[in-house]
This record gives structure tokens, C-alpha cells and sequence, in this order.
């Protein structure tokens, strides 16, 4: 009878599996109150390289910033704080920076840090054998050097005023380790990428590919030892199940990396034993209106604009989280110009008669035309985000109403942020379709957005990396673009692009609609987790975190 | 025997080869590349893209990229991934082994599931069990995977608390294989959910066939206890033109493990095929696409000498 002892066996496994009591998930934190104890963060990507200089993930982000430490580090009120350097000072032209480094700062093997590391890291960047992911700042150091151990002297080739944020941020990587290993080595020297060692106040005890690393305590940081003795981040690639680990307790902390939406955030809220933390964001919705036909014209940008409603958007889609946005600066930075605040504001029958001052006429469907052609737009967007695909059918049904037709074009990422896609074809102002493409940036700390407005960043045959896809260009946003970032006096920076702001309003380059707050959860036994928006990085105080 | 072996194992060179082809040429045509997400940083220059295109080999013509490529895996070097610079073999080795645990144990799941379903459906036809059990399979063969493991997670876990939501094990507590086990349930179930489904009908209308052969009422008549013609004579006929289904099948339980892998956060192959699909991470791709062809071959291989085995009638000459 070897069927039915088969079948008695199938019986008994799933009885087994039934009865099995839930083993303790949260056997941590023995310790004395707000000592030791381990948080476990969900993570929505898996992280390959844990080297940050090669980085490109927001998971490794999370990971490192507790692992490494820069020069500076950006606090939730948006100002630079000390880190490894304990002070620094610019020369009154803005050329020549001198930082003063912590002596006691070591690494986690105890070779003590020095200005050499400094000194390291920042030629590696520069070094053409290393394909380094990110150079800002480093592209306007003319020369570097230590002087002693513990200072570093930099000469700039012109003028940088966002110097602190990018350079100034970017975590310092051991000479002792990596100046070991030839340059064009490091991007597959597996030991370092996967168990990197740095200054920061945890260490990388264990990286599971592709499941999970663990971070411990580095008891001897020179800031003070951190008051938990572990963080797990654990790689969730689907936000749901993400969600279900933070209701039975896996996963005790859903970080800004771990993409909660609205509706998750709201099911989450008053759950029982969990804190729910809604926080400004910088990450901005909008449209990138590529300046072909009708859209080269800045009036019909006005108009649709106006006939955009942010406002039902931020209540149908955000539900409520989120806040109007009029130009590139968040109401949370201290640049912000509020003067703007309605530039626009929703009103269809305005826009109606702006496009018909404007020579447009309705065609016998109700589409507006102009000269025989008539108002088609072709609006992509990123099929993976539910949330943006409601946007784009909430315009389409509003830009209707004033007689322009949205063909809403749901594209995979991969397409539409590729080389052929809507936003980087070099072909595409020559288009005969008109093109728009809804998604969203996120905005660091430093007011520049040259990458955005600048003409000569212009996506075209010539220029590859730039973030100007939709043709914009403004010689009077140019030239306050460039004193903007020439100018290290804050009041003077903060008139630039108060102007700045002003015009970008006025000229529409992309149809403004909200900057989305940050919905994140932990666990309420967690302590001083704070979100900043100044910085991206989950774990930036996670010194201080603590479980009580 | 032997000698069609061979042969069927040489057939097998050719036809890889023209995978890694199709799968290459498919990969070059499709939009973004593996630069693209480089190219949307604000934090970027051009001088810096040209340094990490060139230094993937992206500035070569692709001819000559699936050339090297193809000249490395004979060598048995299968490249580096563009995105993490990790040997293909290791990325692919360290994942392989959950893929194969959880494939392993929700095929084995599958059979003891799909034998006492099937038989018992056939016994009591048209019966109340039987159209539950119609009805039942119906809809675990319509319900796409991810959905059916969100609901598994909601149900068993979230509410009734029974298991663990995702992942390998619980983390921040010593590894036990009770509890990976534990975590292993859900996963397998889901993924063989659609299998049993089919398996289960596949089985129960062979059976009724078989059941309805003079032989067995034969047998009957002889005096032959039911319990012992069902289960011996009759399912011992029954079950082959099932086991080639089977064999047929085990690719696709490599190919739903994808789907399963990313609900319930498991690190399998799967995972890493759909990380390096959103990077366009040519190498591992290929590396991922080439074992799975290999799979899929090596089933309908099995599957052929399987027949021959259970059925005296077939011979390989």
C-alpha cells in the first residue's frame, strides 16, 4: 500500500504545518532599556555592490550611510553637520577649502583615518580607469592635498557653490584596503564590494546575496557608540509583502526605500504597536512637455497648466499626501519662493480662452486646432507605477474638458528612460507627434538644478548625460543659473533663485503637480528614527536609534 | 539505449548554441540599455559614461561583444555582471541552490497531492468530491501567482499567524530547519498550485480510462480486492502518460519560480534574472537564459526516456 502511506504522509506534513505554533519572530532586545536590540529594515531593491563610489541603488544607499561617513553630513534641518572633518573653511572667492579632520576617527580595523583617505578617494573618483557613478563636485577640484594627518587642502578651478553638498557628502573610502588593489580591479574585487569597510558607526558582519546584510555595532566609533547592537536590511523586492512583514513584526522598520504608497501607509496607520512617520519629500510629480509643435509656445504651456488639476490629483492620488508644487524648489528648503504659490492655479475656463486667444479653434470632434493640425499629445509614463498612471488619466480627462486629446502611452521603464525612448531621442523635436512624459525626480538639498533648465544640458546627439529632455531654454534662467553656483553667499544664492523660481513658474517648461510626502512606518518601540529630506540616506542617525 | 543518448545530448550543443543567439539578438533589439540607468543621473558627466561603457566592453559592436561572450563561456568564464562587477558563475552558483530547494520540494509537494487527488477524483466520479474537487482545481489553475501568494501571506500569516510571511528564515535569531522549513511552505505551495491543478485532471481522466479496460474487470470478477486493482494495476498504467507531462513540466516550475521568488522574497535564480531584467544586465541574462534552456532540454530528454521505461511498447534503437 506504498499510495496510501504516501497519502497518510501528505496528511500528517500539512496537520504538522498547521499546529506549528509561530515561532518568536521578535526575540531580540534583552538588553537594559534603550540599549541593544536589532532593527529590521525592508528594502524594495537588492543591492549588488556595496562600494558606494559604484553605486546606483537606493538599498546600498541606506547600507553604506550607515556604514561609511564623508566629510559633512546634511541634518533634518538641512544643514551641514560635522562628520569626519570637525570644521572646515572657504576662502571668501570660494576657490580653496581647508578641512580640520576628527582625530579620533579610525576605521573598523583600527588603522586610524588620515587625510590620505581623503586625499584617496577623491583621486580615485577622478581617475579615468574608474568608472566612478557619480562625480559632481569632484569634476571642479584643480588639486588636493594633505597636510599632516589630519588636514586637507583643495583648490577648486572655478567657484562651486554646491562643493559641500556633493563632495563634501561623498563617503571616504580606506587607502589602507582599496589602494591595495589596481584601479581597474576595484569594480569586481568582490571581497571589498560585498563586505566594504568603513568609519561609519555599523559594520557589515554578513551579505547574503540577494536576501539580506547585517549590520553590528561598531562599539569603538569615534562619534559615540550606537545603542543597537544590530541592523538587518532585508532586500522585499514587492511592496505588499513588505507591508505584511511589518503587521506580523519580520520587518520592524518600512523606510523611505521601501516604497509604501498612500494606500499601504493608510492600512498601515493605526495598526496597533507601529508608528506611522509622514514627512516632506522632495520628490517631485510633473511633466516633461517636449518642445515640439503647439508646445513650443509658452502660452499653450500656461494654459495647461491651468487647466491641470493639482489639486484633485494630490487628493484622488497622494490622498492627500502631498503639497502643490509652482516651480523646482520645495516649500521645505529655505530658498523656497512663496510668491508663486497660484502661478497658474487650476481654471479651465481661463485656459480655454487663453488657447482660443492664442488662434485655436474646436474641430468638429471637440479637439482643438490650429492651422489644420490638430491638439494630440501622446502622454508615457511608467507602466510600473499605478500611481502615475491614475495621474495621467486624471489629465487626460482634464485637458479634454478645454479640448486637447491625451493618448496616455504606458511604457516599461527600461523604454521609456532609454536611449530610443520619448525622452532621449535625439530625433524627437523633429517629431511630428507632440510628446510628454509623467514621472518623478528627486531633488537633493542643493538648490542647483542646472541638470534640469540649463540650455547646455540639452539631451541631444552631443550631449548624453544631461536632464534637460524637454528642449528648454531660457538665456535669462541660464545666466542666473550660472551665478547661482558662483555665489557662496547664502542671502545671494537665496535671490538668484527666488528669481529663478519666478521664471521657471512663469515659462512652464514641465507642468508642475506635487511634491509627494514620504510615507514611512517602524515599529513604536524604535526611537529616534527620523526621515529627512535633506538626506536620502535611511540610516543617517541610526547612531542614535534606539529600542524601548 | 546508449547510442540515442549520445545522440540526443549532441542535439543538445546546437540547439543551445541558436538560444544564446536568439536570446542575445532579442536583448540588443529591446529598448534601454544597461547604461541607462547611469545616463538618468543628475550626479554624471559624459566623460564619466564613456569611461563606464568602455569599461563594460560597451563600445564594441555587439557582434563583437556576443563573440567574446561566447568565447568566454567556452572557456567556462561567463563573464562579469555590468552591474555589480561579480562573476556571472558565482551570482548564478549562490542563488542556484534556493531555486533548486524550493522547485525540489514543490514538485515532491505536487506529486503528494496530485496522486491521492487524481486517483480519488476517478474512483468517485461525479460524486460531490469530485465536482469540489473539479471546481477547486479550476480555480487554482486560473489564479496567476502573485496573487495567489499575497492572498497565502494575508490569510496564513498576517491573520491566522501560522507562518512566516517571506524570506529564507528568520532574521535576528539563530537558523534552525524547522523554521526554514516553515518559510519554504507557503512558496512551494503557491508555486505548484497551478501543477496540481493540472496534474490532478491530467491523472483522473487517464485513470478513468484505464479503469474501463476489460484486464481490470477481469481482475475484479477474479475476485481481486478494489482497493488492490486501483492502486497497483490500475494507477501503475495510469500514471505513465502523466509522468511524461511531469517531466514536461518541470520547466515551467523554474519559470513560475520568478513570480514566486519576488512575492515572497526568496533569493533564487528567479530573483536575480528579474533584478538583472530591470538593469539590463546583459551577462547574467544570458548566463540565467542559458541554464534555463539547458533545463528545458534536459526535461524533454527525461521525459522521453522516462516513457520508455514505464511503457515496454516504446523502444530506443
Amino acid at each position: 500500500m506504498r499510495q496510501s502511506q504516501v497519502l497518510r504522509g501528505v496528511l500528517l506534513c500539512s496537520t504538522l504545518s498547521l499546529s506549528l505554533p509561530l515561532a518568536a519572530v521578535r526575540a531580540q532586545n534583552p538588553a537594559a532599556a534603550g540599549q541593544g536590540g536589532t532593527v529590521i529594515a525592508a528594502e524594495a531593491d537588492t543591492p549588488s555592490s556595496l562600494n558606494p563610489l559604484l553605486n546606483q541603488q537606493l538599498s546600498t544607499v541606506d547600507i553604506d550611510s550607515a556604514v561609511f561617513d564623508g566629510m559633512v553630513k546634511v541634518n533634518d534641518k538641512g544643514q551641514f553637520t560635522p562628520d569626519l572633518a570637525s570644521s572646515w573653511t572657504t576662502s571668501p572667492d570660494g576657490l580653496r577649502w581647508v578641512f580640520k579632520l576628527n582625530p579620533k576617527a579610525s576605521w573598523q580595523d583600527g588603522v586610524p583615518f588620515t587625510a590620505d583617505d581623503v586625499v584617496f578617494t577623491t583621486n580615485l573618483v577622478n581617475n579615468p580607469l574608474f568608472p566612478a557613478t557619480s562625480s559632481q563636485g569632484f569634476d571642479h577640484v584643480k588639486s588636493i592635498k594633505a597636510v599632516g594627518k589630519e588636514e586637507v587642502d583643495i583648490t577648486l578651478t572655478s567657484p562651486y557653490a554646491p562643493f559641500l553638498q556633493y563632495w563634501g557628502t561623498t563617503f571616504i573610502l580606506p587607502k589602507h584596503v582599496l589602494g591595495q588593489i589596481p584601479v581597474d580591479r576595484i569594480r569586481t574585487d568582490d571581497q571589498f564590494n560585498r563586505r566594504p569597510l568603513g568609519t561609519g558607526p555599523f559594520e557589515i558582519s554578513e551579505f547574503a546575496a540577494g536576501d539580506h546584510v547585517t549590520l553590528v555595532a561598531n562599539k569603538s566609533y569615534f562619534l559615540g557608540a550606537p545603542r543597537l547592537d544590530k541592523i538587518i536590511f532585508r532586500f522585499v523586492p514587492n511592496s505588499t509583502t513588505s507591508v505584511n512583514q511589518i503587521r506580523t513584526g519580520e520587518a520592524t522598520l518600512a523606510g523611505q526605500t521601501a516604497n509604501l504608497d498612500a494606500r499601504q501607509f493608510n492600512a498601515l496607520k493605526h495598526q496597533p504597536g507601529l508608528t506611522s512617520y509622514n514627512t516632506p519629500g522632495f520628490n517631485w510629480q510633473h511633466i516633461d512637455l517636449i518642445e515640439t509643435g503647439f508646445l513650443k509656445d509658452v502660452k499653450v504651456r500656461q494654459a495647461l497648466q491651468m487647466a491641470t488639476p493639482r489639486e484633485k490629483i494630490i487628493k484622488l492620488v497622494a490622498l492627500g499626501y502631498g503639497v502643490a508644487q509652482y516651480a523646482d524648489q520645495s516649500p521645505a528648503k529655505a530658498v523656497y519662493n512663496k510668491a508663486i504659490e497660484s502661478t497658474f492655479a487650476f481654471d479651465t475656463t481661463k485656459a480655454a480662452a487663453m488657447l482660443a486667444a492664442d488662434g485655436f479653434t474646436k474641430g468638429s470632434n471637440g479637439v482643438l486646432q490650429k492651422g489644420g493640425v490638430p491638439f494630440n499629445i501622446d502622454l508615457y509614463v511608467d507602466s510600473a507605477f499605478s500611481a502615475q498612471i491614475e495621474i495621467v488619466q486624471i489629465i487626460k480627462q482634464a485637458w479634454s474638458q478645454i479640448g486637447v486629446n491625451v493618448n496616455a502611452r504606458p511604457l516599461d521603464p527600461a523604454t521609456l528612460f532609454g536611449r530610443r525612448g520619448p525622452l532621449y531621442d535625439p530625433q524627437r523635436f523633429s517629431s511630428s507627434t507632440m510628446k510628454a512624459v509623467e514621472y518623478e525626480w528627486i531633488e537633493s538639498a542643493e538648490p542647483d538644478d542646472t541638470y534640469f533648465w540649463s540650455t547646455s544640458q540639452i539631451i541631444s546627439d552631443k550631449v548624453k548625460a544631461g536632464g534637460n529632455f524637454d528642449g528648454y531654454s531660457n538665456p535669462a534662467a541660464d545666466t542666473l543659473m550660472k551665478q547661482g553656483l558662483a555665489t557662496s553667499d547664502f542671502g545671494k544664492r537665496k535671490a538668484i533663485y527666488t528669481q529663478l523660481q519666478t521664471i521657471l513658474a512663469n515659462d512652464v517648461p514641465d507642468i508642475w503637480l506635487y511634491w509627494g510626502n514620504v510615507l514611512t512606518v517602524a515599529t513604536s518601540k524604535l526611537h529616534n528614527y527620523k526621515p529627512n529630506p535633506f538626506n536620502y540616506d535611511t540610516a543617517w542617525n541610526a547612531k542614535d536609534w534606539y529600542l524601548q | 539505449m546508449g547510442r540515442y543518448l549520445g545522440q540526443r545530448l549532441l542535439q543538445m550543443i546546437p540547439l543551445l548554441l541558436l538560444t544564446t543567439v536568439v536570446s542575445f539578438v532579442v536583448m540588443q533589439l529591446a529598448p534601454g540599455g544597461p547604461l541607462s540607468a547611469y545616463e538618468h543621473s543628475p550626479s554624471i558627466t559624459a566623460a564619466q559614461l564613456k569611461i563606464i561603457e568602455h569599461d563594460l566592453g560597451l563600445d564594441q559592436p555587439p557582434f563583437i561583444q556576443y563573440v567574446r561572450w561566447i568565447g568566454g563561456l567556452v572557456h567556462g568564464q561567463w563573464g562579469y555582471s555590468l552591474q555589480s562587477g561579480e562573476a556571472v558563475t558565482t551570482l548564478i552558483g549562490e542563488r542556484l541552490i534556493y531555486t533548486l530547494e524550493l522547485v525540489g520540494v514543490s514538485f515532491l509537494l505536487c506529486l503528494v497531492v496530485t496522486l491521492p487527488l487524481g486517483i480519488l477524483t476517478a474512483v468517485y466520479r461525479y460524486s460531490g468530491f469530485d465536482y469540489a474537487a473539479t471546481f477547486l482545481t479550476f480555480v487554482a489553475y486560473s489564479v496567476p501567482a502573485f496573487w495567489a501568494g499575497l492572498m497565502a501571506q494575508l490569510l496564513f500569516a498576517v491573520h491566522l499567524k501560522w507562518l512566516p510571511v517571506a524570506g529564507l528564515y528568520t532574521e535576528g535569531v539563530p537558523h534552525t530547519f524547522g523554521d526554514s522549513f516553515r518559510h519554504l511552505i507557503m512558496p512551494a505551495a503557491v508555486l505548484g498550485l497551478g501543477l496540481v491543478a493540472g496534474w490532478s485532471r491530467y491523472l483522473r481522466t487517464s485513470m478513468l480510462e484505464v479503469l474501463q479496460q476489460d484486464y481490470l474487470r477481469t481482475a475484479r470478477a477474479k475476485g481481486l480486492p478494489y482497493r488492490t486493482m486501483v492502486l497497483k494495476h490500475a494507477l501503475r498504467n495510469a500514471v505513465v502518460p502523466l509522468v511524461t507531462v511531469m517531466a514536461l513540466d518541470v520547466p515551467l516550475l523554474f519559470t513560475g519560480a520568478l513570480v514566486v521568488e519576488v512575492v515572497f522574497s526568496w533569493p533564487g535564480e528567479g530573483r536575480l534574472f528579474f533584478d538583472a531584467l530591470h538593469n539590463r544586465d546583459y551577462p547574467v541574462l544570458m548566463g540565467v537564459l542559458l541554464i534555463s534552456a539547458f533545463l528545458i532540454l534536459f526535461g524533454n530528454l527525461l521525459a522521453d526516456l522516462l516513457y520508455g521505461l514505464l511503457n515496454p511498447r516504446v523502444r530506443y534503437d
